[in-house]
């Protein structure tokens, strides 16, 4: 039995919404590498799993989360990456989530998303609110180091493949292509041949496309069906998109996409979702609001949506 | 508070604390935003740096909301310059730090008045500014004009900058007169997120009282619509736990709700668009100018806002119902290239 | 200090390095620096603090925002640096130039730390020193030092002579009628606070000119705060006197043509009530709250139905009941089926309260069918405020009359699809069922309370959880055996892991309750059972289970039955599995 004691104090603050300082954050990063670092590109997880989308930083939403869905380790989590960006609070979320992830490896499984990036997150938040937070860069450089070790993709009880944003036209339909992909590459990933794709979106038609907006490729039904049947896989689930209602089929429910941040960016007015898949891996869904004022504390400074105004 | 909670059930009951300042609040939000996209490249605008201090970033969606936002609002202010070739005026409601005035002249668009009123708390803060700037100052006055002060008002030879309460409509009356308005003068009136402040009945009667004083005149009203859905019922809680009440809401919650404001105001017509319409009405070269300076990935959070925003246009008179925002072949010269 | 030992070369390193680092690009490392400014002045020592560090801070003070707030934060406390309070004087020059400065967070920080550093002067320095900064303020160009000016009267005014006295008040009143909004709002902002200081004779005779004034300023910015004086100013004059000086100005406010300003008079209604006593208030304010409770602005009508409960109560007891009845409780029914949401929410986060006030008849006649009604409200927040205070009606009507009327209500509640209203109904449970009795319990509500334990939000079942226990304290370990044991046991056989582990958590609790007998003949087995349960999740817990139920078990029992259970979870493949079985090995070791 290890000594624990060091890190379920750490988690118990970071659960207050305080965050841990600096040089426990690199201790931390330290040990989540050492554990990250034996993970495959395709994480095998076992059922029973809940899966979760997009956090975005929104901590107090994160922990309604927790209350809806019960916490770690009791219930296994997976999540399909954004955890960091617009939120007020991505340190102390993916801070959280990280020392989870070091406390009780085998309950809680993290993959990356489009956001965590060196790039994404100097535009959207996590690079000023390090700044902000620790009076310096280095928790910010820490934090993106330890991304480049995430899974990219995660398959439960070989049936339910993970991924935060899609497919990608690269040729690759199999996992076992996706496996080789070396970890440590960093960038390479998100730019370099690889059956996943960060910022692929599900689209009407089938075949390719290329996203309208931004990165990322669209990916069709036919994508889909000719992806599921190789691999012997029954859905993918994914997240990336924000949804109003907190979860969507798409291709006769061959494509799921999950959002877990209720009222997004504080402005959207949708509702959140998690998957609870059980040892049989039966679904539920489990739909939340954002965490109502009162159990949110008084933070330092009062975040704001933004809005034109 | 970590904002908004109010998409929860309990999460419209935090304190409020109502005033005109939080109404005055959200200009220097505004503000700040604009030099924010000012900085990135979005458009170019020299001076909003010398009222604004802030650095702080802004998410992308915003940046290219607020560059709509200015870009539609100048395609109609260019369009009345070039109709009426400057023999006319504006009129800037709730202008904030709104630099309009300093970018025109350094263009070849020269006006004969330019009249700026907002609270007085807003005035005296963008006097102080211009007067500790000679930078700004330069471009009021002329080699012998003479710059009038006091703490809320400044008056130059044609720019007129003054504090008043847009609900009190003695005091709009008397300090245009003290700007040297023209009634019979060609005007256009812009307002930027202001008449949504403003109670319905007090909005009403500004409207009804500029049809009656004005002859030939062109309203340009960017705020916000189709308030009728959630992301309204959120945007109401979010601002009110901010102190501010919308309290014109009711006008914004259709293009027509929006159009109609005008017409029963007593305007001849008005037209309106959303701003996923200003958007695309902004010419190809320029948006993808623009979209290339940051990587917007989640374009539903833009095309959200946009839908809940609108460019009305509305006139008195017949001369000018033809401005509108489609883009013509001369480029911008009013210097947001 | 170690500092004043070293060589010349050595003591001078602090400030170059201070200066070095505040010449940085890196606006992050000048405030870094700044922040750690008492260091340095520890290591200059007193002396040069003040003739070297100071007098260059005073220099240096144009920087970024964040910077000079860091900067006038720290000068607030830096009175023993520079050699205590009678040199705290050093310490008024770079304060009044930050004092000046255009962004209003810095000013204001200034000014709080020139009201620290002013309160350590003594009396001759404070004169000498902070007043004519005061004054210099006053007179300033620009609005901010004017507006930062209006917060030391009331800390310099005390201590004045009596010309310097007459000197600020004269100052003051010139604020008041300053051109710039800003500035009159800083005034009618610091009205309050400087007529607690002033004599009674130049209250009257100075400032309630000043407020009568500024409650009629052009701006409601101003009034709005001059409503706030009002309150300070009420409770500082006699009875005859707030009706004269004070009431008129009220009374215009609570009417203003500004929906702000007659919010602000709905917010301190209650603070005015207590400060101009019941005389006044039958007369003057009942009818003004009532004026409020009307108002066409629903945030008016919102802030003024939170206040209905303190109005009340603190309406003189022998008219109470009377005023209540006839004055506020019609009014008060309106609010009930306002239009507005905020306004229905906030009076159902106090309308209970009136219900002590009222005695059990006029709560059952007059306040239950208001209940009801909002118990049934379309908004989420009003059904939830008035479950949330069943409790104190209880107190008043007593469960059972209050029960026969709310029940069907309650029992719809119970299925209500925010988890947080069934939270809330899950939370009266032990109370209802205590009033209720067993019989009539096991009838009308066990079955809903057996439902929760298989809520789809885990906050529900372990709420549900929580309440099983404290149902077993009410009906006792027979009723346990007899009416939930057997259906909390085949949760156990459940196929979806969630209810066997709500199975266990059940058990944790109900042992606490059950006792000896019970926990090792029924509970126990259950637990051993799902050792071996195929999801690690429900081992762990197993192992959880087991360290805490042991207590209640025999010593015997625990060495033939659970240790080999935990020995076997103990060389588990599932880590924390091993984890949670060694951790309860070594707990029932301890123990």
């Amino acid at each position: 039995m290890s000594d624990y004691s060091d890190l379920d104090r750490q988690i118990e603050q970071l659960k207050r919404c305080e965050i841990i300082k600096e040089n426990e954050v690199k201790a931390l990063c330290a040990k989540a590498r050492e554990i990250l670092v034996e993970e495959g590109n395709v994480q095998r997880v076992d059922s029973p799993v809940t899966v979760c989308g997009d956090i975005h930083g929104q901590f107090y939403d994160l922990k309604e989360l927790f209350k809806v869905g019960g916490d770690v380790p009791e219930k296994n989590y997976l999540f399909m990456g954004d955890f960091v960006d617009r939120g007020y609070y991505s340190v102390e979320t993916f801070l959280l989530l990280l020392a989870l992830k070091v406390r009780y490896p085998d309950r809680i499984t993290l993959i990356r998303g489009n956001h965590e990036s060196r790039q994404i997150t100097q535009v959207y938040g996590f690079y000023d609110e390090c700044l902000r937070k620790y009076g310096s860069t280095a928790v910010w450089r820490y934090c993106t180091e330890i991304f480049d070790y995430f899974s990219l993709s995660a398959i439960i009880d070989g049936k339910i493949f993970c991924v935060h944003g899609g497919l990608s036209p690269v040729p690759s339909q199999y996992l076992d292509q996706i496996r080789s992909i070396d970890p440590q590459a960093g960038g390479a990933r998100t730019t370099g041949p690889c059956a996943i794709c960060f910022g692929a979106i599900p689209k009407d038609q089938t075949g390719w496309g290329v996203s309208p907006r931004g990165a990322g490729y669209l990916f069709g039904s036919d994508v889909v069906s000719q992806f599921n049947r190789t691999n012997d896989i029954d859905m993918i689930c994914r997240a990336h998109q924000l949804v109003m209602e907190g979860f969507k089929w798409h291709f006769n429910e061959t494509v799921l996409t999950v959002w877990s941040a209720p009222n997004y960016c504080y402005r959207c007015g949708n509702v959140a979702a998690i998957l609870e898949l059980n040892e049989y891996l039966h679904r539920d869904f489990v739909i939340f609001e954002a965490a109502p004022q009162e159990s949110r504390g008084i933070p330092s400074k009062k975040p704001q949506a933004d809005y034109f105004l | 508070m970590e904002p908004p909670a109010s998409a929860g059930i309990a999460g419209s009951t935090h304190k409020f604390h109502p005033c005109d300042e939080a109404v005055i609040a959200t200009n220097d939000d505004a503000s700040d935003c604009k030099r924010c996209a000012v900085r990135l490249g979005y458009w170019k605008d020299d001076y909003i740096g010398y009222f604004v201090r802030n650095q702080e970033r802004k998410a992308p969606e915003i940046n290219r909301g607020y560059f709509a936002r200015v870009k539609g609002v100048e395609m109609c202010v260019e369009k009345f310059l070039k109709k009426t070739s400057g023999n006319c005026q504006i009129i800037n409601l709730g202008c904030g730090f709104d630099t309009l005035y300093f970018r025109l002249r350094d263009t070849a668009h020269q006006v004969k008045n330019f009249i700026e009123l907002d609270f007085p708390t807003v005035t005296a803060r963008k006097c102080y500014t211009i007067k500790r700037n000679k930078a700004l100052l330069a471009r009021i006055h002329d080699e012998d004009g003479e710059v009038r002060l006091s703490p809320t008002d400044l008056h130059g030879p044609s720019y007129h900058l003054m504090g008043v309460d847009l609900r009190n409509l003695d005091e709009v009356d008397s300090k245009l007169q003290q700007a040297e308005v023209d009634y019979s003068l060609p005007t256009i009136f812009l307002a930027e997120c202001v008449l949504v402040y403003i109670e319905a009945q007090n909005c009403r009667n500004l409207l009804k009282w500029i049809a009656q004083k004005f002859q030939a005149a062109v309203f340009v009203n960017y705020e916000q619509v189709n308030m009728n859905d959630r992301f309204g019922d959120v945007m109401l809680n979010n601002l009110r736990g901010r102190g501010c009440s919308l309290a014109g809401v009711e006008s914004c919650l259709s293009l027509d709700t929006q159009r109609n404001r005008f017409k029963d105001s007593g305007w001849t017509g008005a037209r309106a668009w959303d701003m996923v319409q200003v958007y695309e009405s902004i010419s190809a070269a320029e948006r993808q100018r623009i979209e290339r300076l940051e990587m917007l990935d989640e374009g539903e959070l833009l095309l959200q806002l946009f839908q809940h925003y609108c460019l009305v246009v509305a006139w008195l008179g017949v001369a000018f119902q033809d401005i509108d925002i489609t883009v013509e072949e001369l480029m911008s010269s009013l210097n947001i290239d | 200090m170690a500092a004043s030992d070293k060589s010349v070369d050595d003591s001078l390193y602090p400030i170059a390095v201070l200066i070095d680092e505040l010449k940085n690009e890196d606006v992050q490392l000048r405030l870094n620096s700044i922040k750690k400014l008492s260091t340095i002045a520890l290591a200059l020592g007193e002396e040069r603090t003040r003739s070297e560090l100071i007098p260059f801070l005073t220099e240096t003070i144009y920087d970024e925002d964040e910077v000079l707030l860091a900067l006038a934060d720290q000068l607030g406390n830096f009175t023993s640096l520079v050699g205590g309070p009678e040199f705290a004087m050093y310490l008024i020059p770079p304060l009044e130039s930050l004092a000046t400065v255009e962004e209003t967070v810095v000013r204001d920080k200034a000014v709080e730390s020139l009201r620290t550093v002013a309160a350590e002067h003594s009396a001759q320095d404070l004169e000498i020193h902070v007043v004519p900064t005061l004054q210099r303020l006053v007179s300033g160009d620009w609005f901010t030092s004017r507006t930062s000016a209006c917060g030391l009267f009331s800390v310099c005014y005390p201590r004045v002579t009596q010309p310097v006295k007459a000197e600020l008040r004269a100052n003051f009143r010139k604020l008041c009628q300053d051109e710039t909004p800003m500035v009159r709002r800083a005034a009618a902002n610091k009205l309050g606070e400087f007529a607690k200081v002033v004599e009674t004779e130049y209250l009257k005779s100075d400032l309630i000119p000043n407020f009568v004034q500024l409650a009629q300023d052009d701006q409601d910015s101003v009034r709005l705060l001059a409503v706030e004086a009002c309150v300070s100013i009420a409770q500082l004059l006699p009875q005859d006197d707030v009706e004269h000086l004070v009431l008129p100005t009220l009374r215009q406010c609570a009417s203003d043509s500004s929906w702000r300003v007659r919010y602000m008079v709905a917010e301190k209604f209650v603070d005015l009530q207590k400060a101009v006593g019941p005389e006044i208030t039958r007369v003057d304010l009942v009818p003004a709250f009532q004026y409020l409770l009307k108002d066409a602005e629903a945030e008016v009508r919102a802030a003024v139905a939170t206040k209905v409960k303190d109005f009340c109560a603190n309406l003189d007891k022998v008219n109470q009941v009377q005023i209540i009845l006839s004055s506020i409780l019609p009014y008060v029914r309106d609010l009930v089926s306002d239009p507005n949401p905020h306004v229905k929410s906030a009076l159902a986060s106090v309308i209970m309260g009136l219900s002590p006030m009222l005695g059990a008849y006029q709560t059952v006649e007059q306040l239950l069918p208001l209940f009801l009604i909002q118990l049934k409200d379309e908004c989420p927040e009003v059904r939830l405020n008035i479950i949330s205070n069943l409790d104190c009606v209880n107190d008043v009507i007593g469960i059972q009359q209050l029960s026969q009327s709310l029940l069907p209500a309650i029992v719809e509640l119970a299925e209500d699809s925010k988890w947080r209203v069934r939270l809330a109904i899950i939370e009266y449970m032990p109370a209802l069922a205590g009033q209720l009795g067993q019989e009539f319990f096991d009838q009308k509500l066990r079955g809903l309370c057996m439902g929760w334990l298989n809520d789809h939000v885990y906050a529900i079942r372990e709420a549900a959880t929580l309440n099983m226990k404290k149902l077993v304290e009410q009906f006792g370990a027979p009723w346990a055996e007899q009416a939930i044991i057997p259906m909390i046991l085949v949760m156990s056989r459940n196929k979806n892991y969630l209810h066997r582990m709500t199975c266990l958590f059940c058990l944790n609790v109900l042992a606490e309750v059950c006792g000896t007998d019970i926990t090792t003949k029924l509970l126990l087995p259950t637990v051993l059972l799902l050792a071996a349960d195929p999801v690690a999740n429900v081992r762990f817990n197993v192992a959880k289970t087991l360290q805490k139920i042991s207590p209640f078990l025999e010593a015997s029992v625990i060495d033939a039955q659970v240790k080999p259970t935990l020995d076997k979870l103990n060389t588990d493949t599932d880590v924390d599995v091993k984890h949670f079985a060694a951790q309860a090995i070594a707990g029932i070791a301890a123990a």
